[in-house]
């Protein structure tokens, strides 16, 4: 399921970059593919009803299967801070963008490529 | 000292912040200390690791070093020493990001661990993009940024699907597995799409000719080091890691992006943008012998990229500095005919005529591709070679021999004439003794093949403790 609902998001995230024209939506397009390949990667380590890798005294009913692989989770930490480094650097070219072009629709864009 | 190849840029990209007056020369102090390093230790002799908080793999993250990385790392090095010489005006508020550039690319060369490469390959990103954006090139910047943002995510894509099958994200520990043919499908054709961006692979190519004209600095570092570093990952991946599984995909699109790379290229009115594209049909020829498969195949990709990164390093370097200097370009050579003289060796070394390095590379790749009786690789070879023939000719006669304008002669400085040159005569010494490059290569592309020595010799330390 979840991967469906992944697989969808990064569809409806290429259909933005596809279509769109302004600028600032291709950037919204690309954070909806960081998150539903997030979204993913955190399904990943799920286990229902699952436990902190962390043993203690107090699992008295310990079970490796119900330990969550924490793996996945610290991954997609950094893949959350990557993501936002490239949005904020995304954000910043919009805006020297629009300084310069007086536009930030790729319309107006034509010709701009030397 | 493995750790030290990315400790030392890194450590200095954040000193350059603080001492801004002194970034050219941290630049090219890690770019020499480097070098030094590498070649004071020479080849390795089988595998060495480095794991990073001692843990042993396949746990946590390790850094490689084995014959095919070190030949990567000393070739982006060394591309990074000759950047950081090169006149301050060229590089003027770069030099953080390209000692960062540094950090990433030799990360991303040395790094065992698939997500880790994740990590490195979008810095590299990150970094190239505020490069690309020098001389206020931002539309084709943020083109680059958000091909190269959604690149990103399929990689991690792939990483992560590699996890969910193997378990592991330790390259010599998934080696070792057998994933299902689904799982491998998925994996290489994600992979396919992450690396083909930066490796210019049609239809993922669309930033290159924006990026590569927009200033001199981009084409000199991505056209060089990144797509060096970027080539050896495709190597490691689809040779090493998945054992040539995905690759005819991978062959199958480099073989279109030849003919569209020639094809762009002979279109072009602009000087950087004809050998921009000119790029990626090199690129073409490159992933192509790579998804061969066989070592000696590998061989002379590598061969051929070495080839081609220092004429086109030539080009870039001649081109991007007379751009800015002259408005019109027509029979500027007759002003500058040592930079003319260098220009044209490179150029006539991409189209492979005798006398020049790139004859030695291309005529070996279709020699070895019709041993391995595929008729097709030397067929789009050759017609690209004949495009290419066609561009080379013309952008030479004209910056030759068309009439000059009466503008006044720029003085280019001593290095800009210094490195060019010498590069034009390494690739007349590599025609006459292709072995200053194919030692190295053959080392590469051995290590690129032996999946069995690669994993050994990484996970053994799991066993022998460090």
């Amino acid at each position: 399921m979840v991967f469906w609902i992944s697989v969808s998001l990064i569809g409806v995230g290429i259909y933005g970059l596809l279509t769109q024209k302004n600028l600032f939506k291709h950037l919204i397009s690309l954070s909806i593919i960081d998150t539903a390949v997030n979204i993913l990667i955190v399904a990943l380590g799920y286990v229902d009803g699952g436990e902190a890798p962390i043993y203690t005294e107090k699992f008295s009913n310990f079970s490796l299967n119900n330990f969550v692989d924490p793996l996945p989770q610290a991954l997609v930490l950094t893949a959350i801070v990557i993501g936002v480094g490239v949005l904020a650097l995304g954000a910043s070219l919009l805006v020297r963008i629009e300084e310069k072009h007086t536009s930030i629709d790729v319309e107006d864009m034509k010709g701009v490529e030397k | 000292m493995i750790s030290l190849l990315v400790a030392t840029p890194l450590l200095l990209a954040f000193l350059s912040i603080l001492w801004k007056k002194q970034a050219e020369v941290m630049l090219f102090f890690a770019a020499v200390v480097n070098v030094l390093l590498l070649l004071v230790k020479g080849f390795p002799n089988g595998v060495e690791i480095h794991a990073m908080g001692s843990w042993k793999p396949p746990f946590g993250i390790n850094l490689v070093l084995d014959n095919a990385s070190f030949y990567a790392v000393l070739v982006v090095n060394l591309f990074f020493m000759m950047i950081s010489i090169l006149p301050g005006k060229m590089k003027k508020s770069y030099t953080t990001s390209l000692l960062l550039l540094l950090t990433a690319a030799n990360g991303f060369i040395l790094t065992g661990d698939l997500f880790n490469s994740f990590v490195f390959m979008e810095i590299m990103t990150i970094t190239a993009v505020t490069i690309a954006s020098k001389r206020d090139n931002f539309y084709n910047s943020y083109k680059y940024l958000i091909l190269g943002g959604v690149a990103g995510s399929f990689y991690l894509l792939a990483t992560v699907f590699t996890y969910a099958a193997a378990g592991s994200l330790n390259m010599a520990h998934v080696a070792t597995l057998t994933l299902s043919s689904g799982a491998l499908l998925a994996v290489t054709t994600l992979y396919t799409v992450g690396l083909g961006v930066e490796a210019k692979l049609f239809p993922l190519n669309g930033w290159v000719s924006g990026v590569y004209s927009g200033n001199e600095l981009a084409p000199l570092v991505l056209g060089t080091s990144v797509t060096f570093a970027i080539l050896y990952m495709v190597g490691r991946l689809f040779g090493t890691v998945f054992h040539g599984n995905g690759s005819e995909t991978l062959y199958v699109l480099a073989l279109i992006t030849i003919l569209a790379g020639e094809t762009a290229a002979l279109r072009q009115t602009n000087l950087l943008k004809t050998f921009a594209y000119s790029s990626v049909a090199q690129a073409g020829i490159v992933i192509a012998m790579i998804s061969k498969g066989t070592e000696e195949a590998i061989n002379l990709a590598y061969f051929h990229l070495s080839n081609d990164v220092v004429a086109k390093f030539t080009i870039f370097l001649v081109a991007g500095y007379l751009i800015y200097n002259y408005k019109d370009l027509d029979g500027v050579f007759k002003k500058h005919k040592v930079l003319g003289v260098a220009f044209s060796v490179a150029s006539f070394s991409l189209i492979g005529f005798p006398l020049f390095a790139g004859f030695q590379s291309k005529i070996r790749i279709i020699m070895e591709a019709f041993l391995l009786k595929d008729y097709l690789l030397p067929a789009v070879v050759l017609l690209g070679t004949i495009i290419e023939i066609g561009y080379v000719i013309r952008w030479n006669m004209r910056l030759w021999f068309d009439e000059e304008k009466e503008e006044e002669k720029v003085k280019v400085p001593f290095v800009i004439g210094f490195i060019s040159i010498m590069l034009a005569i390494i690739l007349v010494v590599v025609f006459l003794n292709p072995n200053v490059f194919l030692e190295g290569t053959q080392k590469m592309a051995k290590a690129i093949v032996d999946t069995k020595s690669y994993a050994q010799g990484v996970l053994s330390i799991a066993k022998g403790g460090m």
